[in-house]
């Protein structure tokens, strides 16, 4: 019997894997991201350290702010139009339906294809001028010539509409699984005392559901945030920066301005934003 | 004791033929090259390479393909892990980055062993400048190419519009005028297909309305922007009014970057786009029939003389290089004006060499006239290391005219005001 508050050895054994892993892929870049934050590169490639003044730049720096600003609005966007269609689908396909595992089957392909595959096609999709969607209007006699992608007011609204596509089964299985996991006597017991659809969904799904719904939005504003390759495909951050988000700003940073220490303390910002979200999530975990 | 004699022997040949073996082994070096992903420029390298491994049979290309948006990341993320590739093909615009970078071998004493400077002369000056960083020499140019105005003579000539002649540039009047005449938006045609993206290639190409009008991006000592100047405003209202006031230029035009102006063309869409010579090529990928209505034209000018932006690539050596002698020779073969001449013939990129250029089998394609009549006439990039980021600048702040953002006053003042910002950071 190992004595109280010490690990056997073996445990320690059976973590150390692990933990090799963590250290090696998480904790030896991170200290290195935060390490490059504080310096800056000279001409021919030497490294001077420059203390926080990285981060002093920033506040400074309108683009970085527009980009702050733009990814808010684009994680926002995102999370609240995920939440919405995936528990619209989950309560559908939640139906005594015919075909409803096909329907699951078909409503989780968006969730399949890569970011890549998916920036792609929509970007092809809203093409103004040999897009599918404009053609379609056209067909029907509506206003055709609608610059989904390149005016800036429609942009940032085409990326999320594109993102909340490829989004949304993801909160549509949690909300699945959650929703078989609600009593059925608790519905009984509500269609006994003569409660409507939407008395039932009201007082008894969603707050069956608040706890998954919660976990479910934490999660996807962590992925949201710094979510890259959508809008570098789909807008490349234009038209006039009206889609620049952060991570792509930090991707220009690093690998087209050559500035990695500048770049390094945009990627820190990012993280310690992300950190109270996980922070969050860990402390919701735990109840 | 014979027996172990014997395997002394062997050992004793086996150790001293092993330098022998390792010396009949050939080199081999690591070339990253967009121009390996797509046709014609892949056949064209693989006749040059092979062409080069014949030549030198102890050297072998090891060629790894990447696609040109993914080769500067990659670059950069293989020679900061210390592992790039020993030779690779760069658009002349990253040069500066890399050399500042320190990724890059200086190629002094192998230009010297080549000719020195008799060897550099052979090459037009813009390329040779970006391959050119604290006097010494850390790229070698491939090809140097010019842009133009590529229009589509059915249309004009159904539009009662003369055809253009191949060296003599029209004024921008004259081309508003023609644009107006041959846009139809009841037959979906318009005249202009204006590249209003703000990626790095349409950026390029709005600079050629900047220099046809007498002005640039920078001073010439680079110190200081002169965007908030009149002339650089006058060359942006005029073009984004093409767009907004004139109408003469599609919808979607902040989505049209480089290879959706060749689509637009080849889909006889618009009547003229503005394109690097060799384009021509992919117009013609796209639609085979446009073909023979295609011709080639200076760029429009204020000027009388038509000037271009530089579009080159070079050939540049990693600093890293464990075989930088058998990478210089490869530059070395790419680089020489049989070399140059054969990739033309192939793929319709321009030699950077004047002698490849003028050579008879070059000048009788419709591409090496009008890249002759330019090739004098192009304008370097600023060899600074903030020029990247000046790129961004206008391409976001060209863009706002266009989208109804801001004025191109308000547009290019702001522009001025953050390049000064940068140049002084």
């Amino acid at each position: 019997m190992p004595k109280r508050g010490h690990a056997p050895a073996a445990v320690v054994w059976y973590f150390l894997p692990a933990a090799l892993v963590s250290f090696v892929v998480f904790l030896i870049p991170l200290v290195s991201v935060l390490w490059t934050s504080l310096e800056r590169q000279t001409p021919g490639g030497g490294w001077e350290f420059v203390g926080l003044r990285n981060f002093l730049e920033l506040p400074s720096d309108p683009l970085f702010l527009k980009a702050l600003g733009n990814t808010t609005v684009f994680t926002l966007g995102s999370v609240v139009l995920h939440l919405l269609l995936g528990l619209v689908a989950a309560l559908l396909l939640n139906e005594q339906i015919y075909g409803r595992r096909m329907f699951r089957v078909i409503a989780l392909i968006p969730w399949m294809f890569s970011s890549v595959v998916v920036a792609g096609t929509w970007r092809w999709l809203l093409n103004s001028q040999f897009g599918p969607v404009n053609d379609t209007l056209r067909r029907l006699g509506l206003p055709s010539s609608i610059e989904w992608l390149g005016n800036v007011s429609l942009a940032m609204l085409s990326v999320i509409v594109a993102n909340a596509w490829r989004g949304f089964p993801f909160v549509m299985v949690m909300c699945l699984a959650g929703l078989q996991a609600i009593p059925r006597v608790q519905y009984e017991a509500a269609a006994v005392d003569g409660a409507g659809a939407w008395h039932r969904f009201w007082f008894i799904t969603l707050p069956n559901l608040r706890f998954v719904l919660t976990i479910a939005a934490i999660l996807d504003v962590i992925w949201n945030f710094k979510y890259f390759d959508l809008v570098m495909i789909m807008t490349n951050g234009g038209p006039a920066s009206s889609t620049e988000v952060v991570v792509t700003l930090v991707f220009r940073n690093a690998f087209e301005f050559f500035r990695v220490g500048y770049a390094a303390a945009q990627a820190v910002i990012v993280f310690l934003i992300l950190a109270v979200f996980s922070g969050i999530y860990v402390r919701l975990l735990r109840v | 004791m014979r027996w172990a004699r014997g395997i002394a022997a062997i050992i004793f040949l086996v150790v001293l033929a092993a330098p022998v073996a390792r010396a009949a082994e050939p080199v081999h070096i690591r070339l990253m090259d967009f121009q390996l992903t797509v046709e014609p420029t892949l056949g064209g390298m693989k006749a040059l390479i092979a062409e080069f491994e014949k030549e030198f049979p102890n050297i072998k290309v090891d060629q790894e393909p990447t696609s040109l948006g993914q080769v500067s990341v990659r670059y950069v993320t293989q020679a900061r892990a210390g592992q790039p590739p020993d030779v690779v093909r760069a658009q002349d615009y990253w040069v500066g980055g890399w050399y500042q970078q320190g990724f890059l071998l200086n190629l002094d004493k192998y230009v010297k062993e080549a000719g020195g400077q008799k060897y550099l002369d052979n090459f037009y000056k813009a390329p040779m400048a970006t391959g050119t960083y604290s006097g010494g020499v850390y790229g070698i140019p491939a090809w140097s190419t010019v842009t133009v105005l590529v229009y589509n003579k059915e249309i004009f000539k159904d539009a009662g519009v003369p055809m253009l002649d191949p060296v003599k540039p029209i004024t921008w009047p004259q081309f508003l005028d023609i644009a107006k005449k041959v846009t139809d938006p009841a037959k979906g045609r318009w005249g202009y297909g204006l590249t209003g993206s703000s990626q790095a290639s349409a950026v390029v190409r709005f600079l050629t309305w900047l220099f046809n009008n007498g002005t640039n991006v920078l001073t010439a000592d680079y110190t200081k922007s002169v965007l908030d100047e009149p002339k650089a405003i006058e060359s942006l209202t005029y073009w984004s009014e093409l767009y907004t006031k004139y109408k003469v230029v599609p919808g979607g035009v902040t989505e049209v970057e480089a290879d959706a102006a060749r689509t637009l063309i080849a889909q006889e869409r618009v009547a003229m786009i503005q394109s690097p010579v060799q384009a021509l090529n992919e117009i013609i990928v796209k639609n085979p029939k446009v073909e023979p209505k295609l011709a080639l034209a200076p760029m429009p000018t204020q000027l009388g003389k038509s000037y271009t932006p530089q579009f080159s690539t070079l050939w540049t050596i990693s600093k890293a290089s464990k075989q930088p002698d058998a990478a210089w020779k490869f530059v070395e073969f790419m680089s020489r004006k049989e070399s140059q001449v054969n990739y033309q013939n192939i793929t319709r990129m321009t030699p950077a060499r004047r002698d490849a250029l003028l050579s008879p089998e070059v000048q009788a394609d419709i591409t090496g006239k009008v890249a002759a009549g330019l090739a004098d006439n192009i304008i370097p990039f600023p060899p600074i290391p903030q020029w990247s980021e000046i790129t961004q600048i206008v391409g976001e702040q060209m863009q706002k005219p266009l989208v109804g953002a801001a004025s191109p006053v308000d547009s290019f003042k702001e522009a001025a005001r953050r390049v000064n910002a940068l140049l002084k950071r």
